[in-house]
């Protein structure tokens, strides 16, 4: 289990955009923002966490934060990274967000197939926000209600290959959220995931 | 790391040098967006990977007009024709941001009005496809330049990236 949280002033940051760079190097803008400081996150869970909990094929960086209307910076980040499924999480340890509703927000997450053997064909990553019962509820809500946003990717999964998306979005309706992004369909014993829960007040 | 990137950068030359430059006629896109009431498809066109000539005029966009408070979805597909290459290491970037008006050239950065980004990277063998399906609540009005692009190593010059792309209108 590596889930942490945490709430920092950041500064702005984008995918950056390769037309003009005319580069295939979209995630090496990724690799000082957010790759660095997910390598210390691995490096500290060799150090405090038991083999048999680590989640060894993938790296999820999932983010959500708030964008302040009249400057358009973004603050109060939460953060969560990967877990596997089985087992499934700790749901004491899932991160928390709080926000009104209406209030502009940013998700973004960066998922790295980090898995060394070899190719998978047609596996799907999925990220959504849907409305959930109570706060860290266990089973994942059905999406066919109470979504608010959503994506799917279908490639084919080489070693180190990456997926990430950048949305903005609003919660209109106070409530329990579900953020969540996932793989599907790797042919695989488990499944990744990382999650973070949204509580939506007036 | 110096070493592993220029290594990673002869296999690259290598393997193009081998099998030939990858082409815009190697991929075919299709770009579909639909709104409450309606929906545009686009297809691949090719860009070229340097600038473009002096006084060239972009091709007209297509255009769907949705009302504020919409919400799209948005399907892309996007097929390797190749007959027998591998393209390797292909991005596949898609966005959706902000214009001042109908035709505008997509912003040299993405850095303020963008509403949705997402990029994948992925190997193409002949037939392989990569798909996306997002949706997006557009709550105001406005121009938006929704794009799908590709970009990939080259030898050539010249070469062409295939994108698709269309203008959003929100009322």
């Amino acid at each position: 289990m590596t889930t942490k949280t945490r709430r920092t002033q950041r500064e702005k940051s984008e995918i950056p955009n390769p037309k003009s760079e005319r580069k295939i190097e979209l995630f090496q803008f990724q690799i000082s923002k957010f790759i660095l400081p997910l390598c210390s996150l691995c490096l500290c869970g060799d150090l405090v966490l038991p083999r048999s909990a680590r989640a060894e094929h993938a790296i999820i960086d999932l983010r959500i934060m708030r964008v302040d209307s009249r400057t358009g910076k973004e603050t109060d980040e939460v953060s969560a990274s990967v877990l596997q499924e089985p087992p499934g999480e700790n749901l004491d340890q899932r991160p928390q967000f709080k926000a009104k509703a209406g209030e502009p927000l940013i998700l973004q997450f960066i998922l790295t197939n980090t898995y060394p053997h070899g190719e998978k064909k047609d596996v799907r990553v999925r990220y959504f926000v849907v409305r959930e019962n109570k706060l860290k509820q266990k089973t994942v809500p059905d999406l066919r209600e109470g979504v608010v946003t959503q994506g799917r990717f279908t490639l084919n999964y080489k070693p180190k290959c990456r997926v990430g998306a950048r949305q903005s979005f609003t919660i209109k309706e106070p409530g329990s959220y579900l953020l969540r992004v996932q793989t599907e369909n790797t042919d695989s014993d488990h499944e990744h995931f990382s999650a973070i829960d949204i509580l939506v007040e007036k | 790391m110096i070493m592993r990137e220029y290594g990673f950068t002869l296999m690259i030359l290598i393997w193009l040098a081998a099998f030939g430059p990858a082409r815009a006629d190697q991929f075919t896109i299709d770009l579909e967006v639909k709104g409450p009431k309606a929906g545009r498809t686009v297809h691949a066109e090719a860009a070229a990977t340097g600038p473009l000539e002096l006084g060239a005029k972009p091709k007209p966009r297509a255009i769907l007009e949705i009302q504020a408070g919409d919400t799209i979805t948005i399907k892309w597909t996007l097929t390797s024709i190749a007959p027998k290459e591998t393209v390797k290491d292909v991005l596949v970037h898609f966005y959706a941001v902000k214009i001042d008006k109908a035709g505008d050239r997509p912003p040299p950065k993405l850095d303020k009005g963008v509403l949705l980004e997402t990029a994948l990277t992925m190997d193409f063998k002949p037939k392989d496809k990569s798909e996306g399906e997002l949706n997006l609540l557009v709550d105001k009005a406005g121009v938006y330049l929704l794009r799908l692009e590709t970009s990939f190593k080259h030898v050539d010059a010249e070469a062409l990236e295939p994108f698709a792309t269309l203008d959003l209108i929100v009322r």
